[in-house]
């Protein structure tokens, strides 16, 4: 057995024929298997390691050559796998509530077989590549199937096509640029044009400020859980990737800009985010905010001095995010399958017909804000008073980020709850839908109790870099 | 061990409450199991002497390296006094319930119960986080609460506006633990240094749940006697034994005097407002400003036995005051002679309420000792005037329980004076106390016999009465809004900018200046 044929390959193959499926429940169930599958694979048979399973003994091979190239997925990677095909499982579970499982759960599996590949690829430069192919079979998977369900123009889309599709040529010309400067810069002049064209690149592929004003407009054209989806995985892969790079090139990882650069794009681009969603009326566009502002936190988090530290809350980071903006956008979702639109206008009074996904709305939108008790707020805190140690005024200003997050939570709170008719308490959600918001939810609660649940899951994570870590 | 007891007693009543409920068992049984629950627990609260001071055995947040600080949950002297009073309010909110006949409702008394749980899980909390941890579940309990019986958009809204404050009020606390987190970390409260206690200070404020005043409930003054008494009580008091465990003596100089005058002018303020009002519930905000102020004073000077004995007095006192709707004379004149409780006399729970100085003795005693004096002439004010009911027309169950429920106050606050905490059998400062028993009786009699000193001297019906603070209140929150609205606007045209035929180049000019800017780093 071979390592990206398994956790790439099937899942490319797969995707294919699940397209095909006639129904959509078929799609669901399949696709979370398969997803599941391939987690607890990596679990068990963790790639590149012999294991004994009773008499037999089974390796699976780390590499795959391709046209020349190398795909390996070695042991280092198994947390990275576990995680991205356990989160996939969710989300491809989600589509029972959230439907559109031909889209998010059939070309979801190619999305994050080819973002897999982009980090198994070497030399790794060829990474912007397959993260070009991935973005580029994102397409049907944000635009509405059919002609009638789009409503304009699709601007976001076009513009999301533009910045994805930017950020390749960026990275591959400083990959080039850099691949004879791997161990220590001989040329200072040429280490700072790549190191400029890299910074370009990851700020289109991350949609730092300012380059992601196309998320929000996303937001209001394609499909909220869609978006979600695809949104979580390409900044998760986005960051490992960028990690990557600054793991690689020992002249970046010890460069002392590198962490003021990163600590100025994380603050400014969490300190817009927060501060504009303050002043959303569209409840997709809050969400869009919300993950733009955890973009920047990511970036807060690896600038920090003790990397080991900011690792860590990166990489936790990972699993309130994906789960919080599951319950958020599934929630969003069912109200828009009944009103049709997600402005507060539309919304408002809704929570007595639908309280599941309010509370969906507003919890989900509460744990990204670092609310006590919720998933993200042990180690949002603990980034919180990392940042104070460094300096007051920028924890400060990353308290503002959060402010603006909070507001927002408990404004559309306040416009879901204004019910002028007074109708009586009447659930108009279906079980599925219930039951998996409610899961969500109780996760969410649990791991903002209990963090430590989450360590062994995540331990393994600083094993992926030769260098970062450790 | 006797916490985990106490704390296993609420949540088998819980889910007892619960299953009842779910198996769709007479409301009676669920009363039962929700009266015994709160009793048990009150009873179980003097157990906790045997091995004071004691921690919750919890498993710490990992990874160490990580997590600087994780929730922990201590004990002491002081968390026991709250605690005891905490759980005899549960008990007395749930006993008294059947006098309250058209609010009984076996989701107000899980609440109580859930409530009751959570406060004594706030009153051990032994650092920020752990504060943060369980105001922010003491205020997810009461909004779900809200939001359950509100019946108008208008208290839908404000039930969000005084979620919001309440969520600020947490938010000053963490900030404060950032902050200290600057200044090299904050471990637990004891620890707190001067710039984080005042933020901690502005938290506790925040959370009293007087700003904004009367907000949830005015509309709706069924439920104000049971479980909003439980819930405002209760808020104050989790908020107020922060002030307890703070280092005592962190402020001085110009700061603490701008403080302290600050807070006797609004001790006083609330003494007047609770005094003259027509009734306890509409001036429950002002009790709970009034006693707190009480509180801060006492901290304020370095005194935590005297915050923590005015913080129990809140609730015990509050308790017995708005718990107190089906009268009869004897009763009223039992409560009426628990006030001497409330005067800081030798061997009462307020004894250690004044031992210590103000730092300008002439100007800030005679404003402290008149609010104090009007805080209890208005409790037995409000005692004094007519109930919702009589107690003779409830029916005999209720008239078993309501006396017990009312008993269970009166007997903590006489037990908290002699017994189980370092405020307890003190002489305290005698003198004072007899003035202000002489000070109290004379503002009571002369309210009584000089009606015309009142705005409102009969009983009137007035949830609809807006008071200037409650006008400032209006225009501060028109103001606010207004300017939200203004960098809406302004934030729009940014956005529209962004996002519109012209925005990518707009993106491409941000990005030049962005990098130019990262090129001078």
């Amino acid at each position: 057995m071979n390592a990206p044929l398994l956790w790439i390959g099937l899942p490319l193959v797969l995707s294919a024929l699940f397209f095909l499926l006639p129904r959509e429940r078929w799609i669901t169930w399949l696709s979370t298997l398969t997803a599941l599958t391939l987690a607890a694979l990596a679990y068990w048979l963790p790639p590149g390691t012999a294991q004994r399973i009773g008499t037999l003994s089974l390796r699976i091979e780390p590499s795959f050559s391709l046209l020349g190239r190398q795909l390996t997925l070695d042991a280092g990677d198994q947390t990275l796998l576990l995680l991205v095909y356990g989160m996939a499982a969710f989300w491809f579970f989600g589509t029972l509530a959230a439907g559109g499982a031909r889209q998010v759960a059939g070309l979801g599996l190619a999305v994050i077989a080819l973002l897999m590949a982009s980090l198994a690829v070497r030399p790794f430069l060829y990474a912007a590549l397959f993260i070009e192919v991935a973005v580029l079979v994102a397409i049907p998977l944000l635009a509405p199937p059919t002609p009638k369900q789009r409503a304009g123009p699709m601007r976001g889309l076009l513009r999301f096509l533009i910045s994805q599709t930017f950020a390749m040529p960026f990275i591959l010309l400083a990959g080039f640029l850099l691949s004879g400067v791997e161990a220590g810069p001989a040329d200072v002049a040429q280490v700072v044009q790549a190191g400029i064209l890299l910074l370009i690149g990851f700020a289109f592929l991350l949609a730092v400020f300012p380059l992601n004003t196309w998320i929000p407009l996303l937001a209001e054209e394609a499909s909220p859980y869609a978006l979600g989806f695809l949104l979580t995985m390409l900044n998760t892969f986005g960051l490992i990737l960028a990690l990557n790079f600054i793991d690689r090139f020992s002249w970046l990882r010890n460069s002392s800009q590198l962490p003021t650069v990163l600590q100025l794009v994380g603050i400014v681009t969490c300190v817009t985010a927060g501060v504009w969603a303050a002043f959303q009326r569209h409840l997709g566009r809050i969400a869009a905010y919300a993950l733009i502002a955890e973009t920047g936190v990511s970036l807060l988090a690896i600038s920090l001095p003790d990397r080991q530290t900011g690792l860590q809350i990166l990489f936790y980071l990972f699993l309130p995010r994906a789960l919080a903006l599951g319950v958020w956008t599934m929630s969003i979702n069912i109200l828009q399958a009944t009103t049709g639109d997600l402005r507060f206008s539309a919304v408002q009074g809704l929570v007595r017909q639908y309280p599941a996904a309010t509370a969906g709305v507003v919890f989900a939108n509460l744990t990204l804000a670092g609310t006590p008790l919720l998933a993200s707020f042990p180690v949002r805190q603990a980034l919180w008073e990392h940042l104070a140690a460094q300096s007051l005024p920028l924890a400060f200003w990353f308290g503002i980020a959060s402010l603006g997050l909070w507001l927002m939570a408990f404004r559309s709170l306040a416009v879901l709850t204004l019910d002028s008719s007074q109708t009586e308490w009447n659930s108009r959600e279906s079980w599925p839908e219930r039951i998996l918001i409610g899961l969500g939810l109780l996760a969410l609660f649990v791991l903002g109790l209990f963090p430590q649940l989450a360590q062994p899951l995540l331990h393994g994570f600083p094993a992926m870099f030769d260098f970062l870590g450790k | 061990m006797f916490i985990l007891i106490s704390l296993s007693i609420l949540l088998v009543a819980s889910l007892g409450m619960g299953s009842l409920r779910l198996t769709r068992r007479p409301t009676a049984l669920a009363w039962i199991a929700a009266a015994t629950g709160a009793l048990l627990t009150w009873v179980s609260l003097p157990l906790w002497q045997i091995e004071l001071p004691a921690s919750l055995p919890l498993e710490p947040w990992m990874p160490l390296t990580l997590f600087r600080h994780t929730p922990v949950f201590e004990a002491d002297a002081y968390a026991w006094l709250y605690a005891f009073s905490l759980s005899a309010l549960a008990a007395a909110v749930i006993l008294t319930s059947p006098a309250r006949v058209a609010v009984l409702s076996p989701i107000s008394w899980f609440g109580a119960i859930a409530l009751a749980l959570v406060a004594l899980l706030a009153v051990m909390a032994d650092n920020v986080l752990t504060l943060a941890l369980v105001w922010t579940a003491i205020d997810l309990l009461e909004y779900l609460n809200t939001l359950r019986i509100a019946r108008t958009p208008s208290v839908n809204e404000r039930a969000v506006v005084s979620l919001s404050f309440r969520a600020a009020g947490t938010g000053f606390a963490l900030w404060a633990a950032v902050v200290g987190a600057a200044e090299g970390g904050l471990a637990s409260l004891q620890e707190t240094s001067s710039q984080a206690w005042l933020f901690l200070l502005l938290a506790a404020g925040l959370r009293l749940g007087v700003i904004p005043l009367h907000l949830p409930y005015r509309e709706d003054p069924a439920l104000r006697r049971g479980i909003g008494s439980s819930l405002r009580l209760t808020a104050a008091a989790t908020s107020l034994v922060v002030l307890a465990r703070l280092p005592a003596g962190t402020l001085e100089g110009p700061l603490l005097l701008f403080l302290l005058f600050l807070v006797a002018l609004a001790a006083l303020y609330a003494g007047w407002k609770w005094l003259s009002l027509p009734d306890e519930l509409n001036a429950r905000p002002y009790w709970i400003i009034g006693m707190s102020a009480l509180a801060l004073a006492a901290a304020l000077r370095g005194n935590p036995q005297g915050s923590a004995a005015w913080g129990a007095a809140l609730v015990l006192f509050g308790g017995l005051s708005f718990l107190y709707s089906s009268r009869q004379v004897w009763f009223t004149r039992l409560l009426v002679g628990m006030s001497l409780f409330l005067l800081s006399l030798p061997f009462t729970l307020t004894a250690s309420g004044w031992t210590g100085s103000f730092p300008w003795p002439g100007l800030f005693w005679p404003l402290f000792v008149s609010a104090h004096a009007m805080l209890v002439a208005g409790y037995v004010r409000h005692l004094l005037r007519r109930g919702d009911t009589s107690f003779e027309e409830l029916p005999r169950w209720a008239q078993a329980a309501y006396p017990i429920g009312l008993g269970v106050l009166i007997l903590t606050i006489l037990l908290t004076g002699l017994w189980g905490w370092p405020g307890s059998l003190q002489i305290g400062a005698w003198g004072l106390s007899l003035l202000l028993t002489a000070l109290a009786t004379l503002v009571g009699l002369a309210f009584w016999r000089l009606g015309r000193f009142v705005t409102v001297p009969q009983e009137v019906p007035s949830p609809a009465t807006i008071s200037r603070f409650d006008q400032f209140q209006e225009f501060m929150a028109a103001w606010l809004w207004g300017l939200y609205r203004l960098f809406g606007r302004l934030n729009g045209y940014l956005l529209a900018l962004l996002e519109g035929d012209g925005g990518l180049l707009w993106t491409i000019l941000l990005l030049l200046i962005f990098l130019t800017a990262l090129r001078g780093l």
